[in-house]
């Protein structure tokens, strides 16, 4: 046997950094894949959630994209990051999901608030993990409604940059490789989104032109 | 002048903290619990609905194969044995007549000719090598006598390209009238 495989498997799935939790998954430890799993779930669930906007439909985004990380694990050689690889692909599912045919159909016999750029998200299922600062408490509701709205109409790869960011779960790196942008790209991405959000509230009134 | 300024770039941070609010919001939401749950459930019922396909979709080849095999041998079976071909013969040359030239095969009707010609074989023809004959006793400026000014011409044979018979259609003119209608 391999002799980095048994020092893996002398340590704690938690002690163990994600190259070795992928060697014994490639190996057939489910268990393994497991702790990959739970390690991740937060930054491919948050992904795929800045690509379909709907907490269920990112929930069975990032189900598929584990599954497929576990299918294709034998292809993973470590060149790369496993968080990075597995971003990825769960990118390119959120993007198949995005146009698929049934969603749209689904979309266009129950129009989603999210669609229609009203309140994005089903309030029972979401779980802030940042409460409101006191600063943010005097931020004119309105406003923000407004920004929300507007964020949907933006065009497709300033939205998705803006919420990738957006996440507190992926680097500006991360960003440029899940999108296959270059890094100034992303960052102007970024940047270009805000401000036509800007341009777009200034002509709603919010700010002087 | 300054107070303009200094309003405007509070309603600037004001806006900015809006987009910053809400793109958190959207976005920094945890996935429901049990995903980690749920992926190990379907990988299992991947596992399981594999080992489980794979008998079925081996039968279903296999008697798929026996039956195409089945099929291709039935084909062979009934197909009709290939009859000889029909022997190419030279056909004379025609008369110089205006009467058309009528195989005696056509001229008999379509009931004198033999059903065992109608095959889906092709039927090949044979190899053409010398179209014009015999050169030997071709005209040329040699054969020519001078002293008795005679040509010496061989007799003409037209060796046909196709064993179809050449059909000339006799040309019937109406009589002429006047004004040409």
């Amino acid at each position: 046997m391999d002799q980095s495989t048994d020092c893996v498997t002398g340590t704690e799935p938690s002690a163990a950094t994600d190259l070795d939790l992928v060697r014994l998954a490639q190996a057939g430890d489910v268990d393994a894949f497991g702790e990959l799993v739970e390690r991740n779930r937060r930054a491919v669930f948050r992904a795929a959630l800045a690509c379909v906007r709907s907490p269920a439909e990112a929930d069975d985004v990032a189900q598929e994209a584990f599954v497929t990380a576990y299918r294709k694990l034998g292809t993973f050689r470590g060149d790369a990051q496993f968080r990075t690889w597995l971003l990825s692909i769960t990118w390119r599912k959120a993007i198949d999901r995005r146009k698929s045919i049934s969603r749209w159909l689904r979309l266009a016999v129950t129009p989603s608030r999210m669609e229609t750029g009203e309140d994005s998200f089903d309030h029972m299922e979401r779980v802030a993990t940042s409460t409101r600062s006191q600063e943010d408490m005097f931020v004119d509701e309105e406003l923000q409604q407004n920004v929300t709205r507007l964020i949907g109409t933006l065009p497709r790869k300033l939205r998705d940059a803006l919420l990738l960011a957006g996440t507190g779960e992926h680097t500006y790196e991360e960003i440029s490789q899940i999108l296959g942008a270059p890094l100034g790209t992303v960052k102007w991405r970024v940047s270009e989104a805000r401000r036509v959000l800007k341009k777009k509230l200034a002509a709603l009134g919010y700010a002087y032109e | 002048m300054n107070n303009e300024f200094s309003w405007s770039a509070a309603r600037e941070a004001r806006i900015d903290r809006a987009i910053d609010r809400a793109v958190r919001e959207m976005m920094q939401v945890d996935p429901p619990p049990g995903l980690r749950r749920r992926v190990l459930a379907r990988l299992n019922d991947a596992n399981e609905r594999r080992s489980y396909l794979l008998p079925r979709y081996a039968v279903a080849v296999m008697a798929l194969v026996v039956l195409l095999a089945s099929i291709t041998l039935m084909r062979d079976r009934v197909e009709p044995p290939t009859p000889p071909k029909a022997p190419v013969m030279a056909i004379p040359a025609p008369a110089p007549t205006i009467a058309p030239v009528v195989p005696t095969e056509l001229a008999a009707g379509p009931a004198a000719r033999p059903a065992a010609e109608i095959t889906r074989e092709r039927i090949r023809m044979p190899r053409v090598t010398d179209v014009f004959g015999n050169r030997r006793n071709d005209v040329s400026a040699a054969t020519i006598d001078l002293g008795r000014r005679e040509i010496v011409v061989p007799p003409l044979t037209i060796v046909p390209l196709s064993a179809r018979p050449i059909v000339i259609e006799p040309l019937i003119l109406p009589p002429a009238s006047k004004g040409g209608m």
